[in-house]
């Protein structure tokens, strides 16, 4: 099976034939976060153009194939799905996706855990690892934005774009990264439970790296297992000493 | 029958036309509709869509002047049949005629388009893909554009309109019977119906392949004479794409949002004329008419026009002459405007009535169109029928008559904009 990977732009005229849509491959490039709901595009349409892809990479995509919601999702999904199943034995391609599972328990009010974790302008205070978080485009639950990394040990500033879209009735978000660079592709849901010990905050990865990239998906996920822990932990110091904060602040009034 | 049947309209039963909107080969849109109607203009011409040369049939009344790009957004082109879009485009019209685009509550207007057949060229279409490719290429819009149900979903899903919604499958009379059902519906407490159907039967093969079969279809390949009802030389009905949409509420809920009324509906009766010929002796259509003129508060004498079925076979012909000459003993105009454009089956009757309002409204009862005046015509009719060019008598009242294949016998009785109701209307 030779099947060639897709870009968004290969997906726009898909997208009119078997959906009857009307957008650029040049739109969705620049709003890779469109959804197939933004586009009008209803369920048998999506089963329509799910076929197709289906067809050109001559394998099955999966029920994955239907509960993509973006155009984007679902190329990254057919182009991991052909390198999977055309490269050869041996190489970083053949081996599964990666999924990794990280969770801390924060001691601290559910509202103030949401509130914090979701407030990706601050994330520069919040996490250790990253320079700045710029926003670049918000919509009442969805927002894109550039995250860039402090230098690494060889000196390379690393900056990708993200989105996330938050469920504060589920209490998940659900996050991708839109500028993918060494990914093929990277979401993340972030999911918190309320117990009775206080809020369990959880990442769910699913990525793949590219062919080219230095690291394969197991080393990847090695990578993601020995950070997300430390992460993890001064997330969750950050937030129990601002629910302490906030304990001692109405007592303060009372007091004065 | 007493004299108090006579009393007027049953006042709750009556409903007034605020809206219209038509496709057809005689034009797209009510003004080029009514123009063509009105000047006899043919519209009939050989099978274009596809090569014919299989079929013993040529001829056909196929729109030319529609472009479904132009006025139905893509996403539900890629799911819809060309008789789905028919119908769409003639909802549309009918809507911004009735001034019911922007509905203040969705949940109160309903939708009842017609269908006979169906989507049979998308399916045709999706046929040759499952049997040359395999049925991963047979689209999922298959599950949705063949069905009878298309068109009234469709214009339901497109214009937000959320009111009681059904379709009627009982051929050419179903736009008829639609606005005895639309009647139930106001009554019930919708405030306004979208009624009408449209049809697609020479989109492909495999439409035209389904009714060659009855042997009713004109084998004519002339389109100057194929279609010829009501003469000794009637070799069959030629088919029609197209229809028409009308918007019916009550005339009060139409005077209390100050719509202008194009025409009303007095009354419609239908009954069942046997399920294997149109008809014979013409019976049903006879009880049919009578109980519309009964239900309407008229005479039979106080019919102005007809708007016959004019199937165009010499049995099927005769049948509805006989009842028509039982029914009416004094001269009464007698035309049929589809021999111009053809027989558009659950279209064809949303067509007669958007023919019969604007007859009312022009004061003008159009031609019977064929080529030659002098062809003589069954005797029952040869002082009726209306040929050549329009009268200009001015018809208070209009009887619309319809017959479907399977025995359906349907009548509709329509009176100008001005015609007196009963307190309570």
């Amino acid at each position: 099976m030779t099947a060639q990977r897709m870009t968004l732009e290969d997906l726009a005229p898909l997208l009119a034939t078997c959906c009857g849509a009307s957008v650029t491959g040049e739109q969705l490039t620049a709003s890779p976060g469109t959804t197939f709901a933004d586009l009008d595009v209803d369920s048998l349409g999506r089963i329509g153009l799910a076929a197709e892809l289906e067809r050109r990479a001559g394998v099955p995509l999966g029920p994955e194939a239907e509960e993509c919601t973006t155009p984007y999702e679902l190329v990254a999904l057919f182009n991991a799905v052909i390198e999977g199943a055309s490269a050869p034995a041996g190489t970083t391609a053949d081996e599964a996706p990666g999924h990794t599972e990280n969770e801390i328990l924060i001691e601290a009010p559910l509202e103030l855990v949401w509130q914090m974790t979701n407030d990706v302008e601050a994330w520069p205070g919040l996490f250790d690892e990253y320079s700045a978080a710029e926003i670049l485009h918000r919509t009442e639950d969805t927002v894109r934005f550039r995250l860039t990394m402090h230098p690494d040990e060889n000196g390379a500033v690393w900056s990708w774009v993200s989105e996330r879209t938050v469920d504060r009735a589920a209490l998940t978000v659900r996050a991708h990264r839109v500028e993918t660079g060494p990914f093929d592709y990277m979401n993340i849901v972030w999911t918190y439970q309320v117990t009775d010990a206080g809020v369990l905050m959880r990442w769910k990865q699913d990525f793949a790296m590219k062919a080219e990239a230095p690291l394969g998906n197991a080393a990847m996920a090695e990578r993601i297992n020995r950070n997300s822990p430390v992460q993890l932990a001064l997330i969750k110091s950050r937030v129990e000493a601002a629910a302490r904060a906030d304990a001692q602040a109405p007592a303060a009034s009372t007091r004065s | 029958m007493t004299s108090a049947a006579f009393a007027g309209p049953r006042p709750d039963w009556v409903l007034a036309v605020t809206g219209l909107g038509v496709v057809s080969p005689a034009g797209t849109g009510v003004t080029a509709f009514a123009k063509a109607v009105r000047e006899g203009i043919p519209a009939l011409a050989p099978i274009s869509r596809f090569d014919p040369a299989d079929f013993p049939v040529r001829v056909a009344g196929e729109v030319r002047d529609f472009d479904p790009t132009a006025l139905i957004e893509g996403r539900y082109l890629v799911q819809t049949d060309l008789f789905t879009q028919f119908a769409l485009a003639a909802a549309d019209e009918a809507l911004a005629d009735a001034g019911l685009e922007h509905p203040a509550d969705p949940y109160d207007i309903g939708v009842l388009m017609c269908s006979y057949a169906g989507g049979v060229a998308f399916g045709q279409v999706e046929i040759e893909r499952l049997w040359s490719r395999g049925p991963s290429h047979v689209g999922p819009y298959q599950s949705i554009a063949w069905f009878y149900a298309a068109s009234t979903g469709q214009v339901s899903i497109r214009r937000g309109l959320k009111g009681p919604c059904a379709v009627l499958v009982t051929d050419e009379p179903g736009a008829l019977d639609a606005l005895g059902h639309a009647a139930r519906e106001l009554r019930r407490g919708t405030s306004a119906m979208l009624i009408g159907g449209a049809e697609a039967p020479v989109g492909s093969p495999f439409s035209l392949a389904c009714q060659v079969g009855a042997g009713l279809l004109s084998q004519d390949p002339d389109p100057a004479t194929a279609y010829r009802p009501f003469t000794a030389g009637a070799g069959g009905y030629v088919p029609a794409e197209g229809g028409a949409v009308l918007a019916v509420e009550t005339p009060q809920a139409a005077r209390a949002r100050n719509a202008e009324v194009r025409a009303l509906v007095l009354g419609h009766a239908t009954a069942f004329g046997g399920a294997t010929a149109f008809d014979p002796g013409g019976e049903a259509l006879e009880y049919a008419a009578r109980t519309a003129l009964r239900r309407s508060g008229l005479r039979p004498g106080d019919v102005d026009v007809v708007f016959a079925d004019a199937v165009g076979t010499v049995a099927g012909d005769a049948a509805e002459a006989c009842a028509l000459s039982r029914l009416l003993p004094d001269p009464v105009p007698v035309t049929a405007p589809k021999a111009g454009y053809g027989r558009a089956y659950a279209g064809a009757g949303a067509l007669d009535l958007a023919a019969a309002v604007l007859a009312l409204e022009h004061g003008t009862v159009p031609p019977t169109p064929w080529p030659d005046p002098d062809e003589p015509v069954v005797d029952a009719l040869a002082d009726r029928l209306v040929r050549t060019t329009a009268l200009t008598t001015s018809p208070r009242t209009a009887l619309v008559l319809s017959r479907g294949f399977g025995g359906a016998c349907s009548a509709a009785v329509l009176a100008r904009a001005d015609h007196p109701l009963p307190a309570g209307s």
